[in-house]
């Protein structure tokens, strides 16, 4: 069965945004599962729930779970993969010849979830991950600069984790919007009602506040890239 | 402790006591991110802790005057006179009780939060958020920043989307086409 995963930053963005209700339509049209491992539900439903603030959102998750549009995916497998994915994710950089420690097991499990499933994509708006995944050079060059210090890389440990992972591809919860913008998802707020009551530009007022949402809520896109994407779908 | 940690947290304890003296209390902020390095590459409790408890001492003094309370100076003397006392056991090697002082400044900040604090979010976890947004502009991901700042994931990505932190190290792993495209394929767009 073909499969997308979920890490917790996409979900965390979109339920935000109060944007979860998508992935049920969009689910049906990908035509396979949307799966999160054991750390996902833990960030996204376990955590919030003890919390005051979060503990709706959560119950939100909860309801996709329960309706089956997400799927927890529980193999044992993830947890030793992740294991070995973290301990050699974090032992990459070195800065002052000590290792930096860049990632968490949350996203590693996300990662293995991908990997042991051989999924499509892995759906995640947090940057570090996409990036180590994506060009882990530009993450050392980020390194360098934030830190003003060389960052010296094992390029051992690199190569060993870059024929683990194979090539992933990384989407955000942005394409995720955009995807449902363009089949016709969010119609609702761009109806002929809607352009009566105001008189902009509805359809890019739209995408325009979608994609500016999920960036406020923590997604890892820049505002050249929110632009782009709307010369893209030219409204 | 490693000496580069200790070396740091000197430095911000007595910049710390001086800036309260001097009643300059919107040095504190810039004060609480000299340890931000540290807290990102050693990320261990003493260099996070401070960070956290001198930009939380900012807040209070911060929000002390404006709300024009008399409760800032009582405040600020107990906190240097505390501060310097960190300061004089760390000099001397003493980290038990370097700790213990810092955990009684927490325990102000704590007494001071129920007493005054009328917010809704504690300044001691505003600063956690705060500190955490910067440490994720070093390169670290959500989760470790998380753990180690004691914050949830949804705390810290609600803040740091408002810091634009994206915007100043514009990283493009991929071009916005190339990934628009690869999601429009999934779902046969």
């Amino acid at each position: 069965m073909k499969s997308l995963v979920f890490d917790s930053s996409s979900l965390i963005s979109l339920s935000m945004n109060n944007l979860l209700w998508i992935l049920e339509p969009l689910k049906a049209k990908y035509g396979g599962e949307f799966n999160i491992p054991a750390s996902v539900k833990n960030e996204t439903v376990d955590n919030p729930l003890r919390t005051k603030r979060f503990k709706f959102e959560a119950l939100q998750i909860v309801e996709l779970l329960t309706k089956n549009t997400l799927t927890l995916y529980l193999n044992a497998e993830v947890k030793t993969l992740s294991a070995k994915l973290l301990d050699i994710a974090n032992n990459i950089f070195y800065i002052n010849g000590h290792s930096l420690r860049i990632v968490h097991d949350g996203e590693m499990e996300s990662l293995a979830t991908v990997l042991l499933q051989k999924s499509d994509a892995l759906v995640i708006d947090e940057r570090t991950t996409r990036v180590l995944i994506e060009e882990p050079e530009a993450l050392a060059a980020l390194f360098e600069r934030k830190f003003h210090t060389p960052i010296k890389v094992d390029n051992n440990k690199l190569k060993e984790f870059q024929k683990l992972i194979g090539y992933v591809y990384v989407i955000r919860s942005v394409e995720i919007a955009t995807v449902a913008y363009n089949a016709g998802l969010l119609q609702r707020f761009a109806n002929s009602e809607t352009k009566k009551t105001v008189k902009t530009n509805v359809k890019k007022d739209l995408l325009e506040g979608i994609l500016w949402g999920l960036k406020f809520k923590g997604c890892a896109v820049t505002d050249q890239e929110i632009e782009e994407i709307m010369k893209l779908e030219k409204v | 402790m490693e000496e580069k940690i200790k070396a740091d947290i000197l430095v911000i304890l007595q910049d710390a006591a001086l800036a309260i003296d001097a009643n300059h209390i919107e040095d504190l902020k810039t004060i609480s991110d000299h340890t931000l390095h540290n807290s990102a590459t050693f990320q261990d409790e003493d260099s996070i802790s401070i960070a956290i408890l001198i930009y939380s001492i900012a807040k209070i003094c911060e929000r002390a005057k404006k709300d024009g309370s008399e409760c800032t100076f009582p405040i600020a003397e107990k906190m240097v006179i505390k501060i310097r006392e960190a300061a004089k056991y760390l000099e001397n090697n003493d980290e038990k009780k370097y700790r213990k002082i810092i955990h009684e400044l927490f325990g102000y900040i704590k007494k001071y939060e129920t007493k005054f604090v009328h917010y809704a979010t504690e300044i001691m976890q505003q600063a956690r958020i705060k500190k955490g947004s910067r440490i994720t502009e070093h390169g670290l991901s959500f989760g470790i920043v998380s753990q180690l700042l004691g914050i949830s994931k949804w705390e810290l990505m609600d803040y740091l989307g408002h810091t634009m932190v994206y915007d100043k190290e514009n990283i493009r792993t991929k071009t916005t086409k190339e990934r628009l495209n690869v999601a429009k394929r999934l779902f046969k767009i």
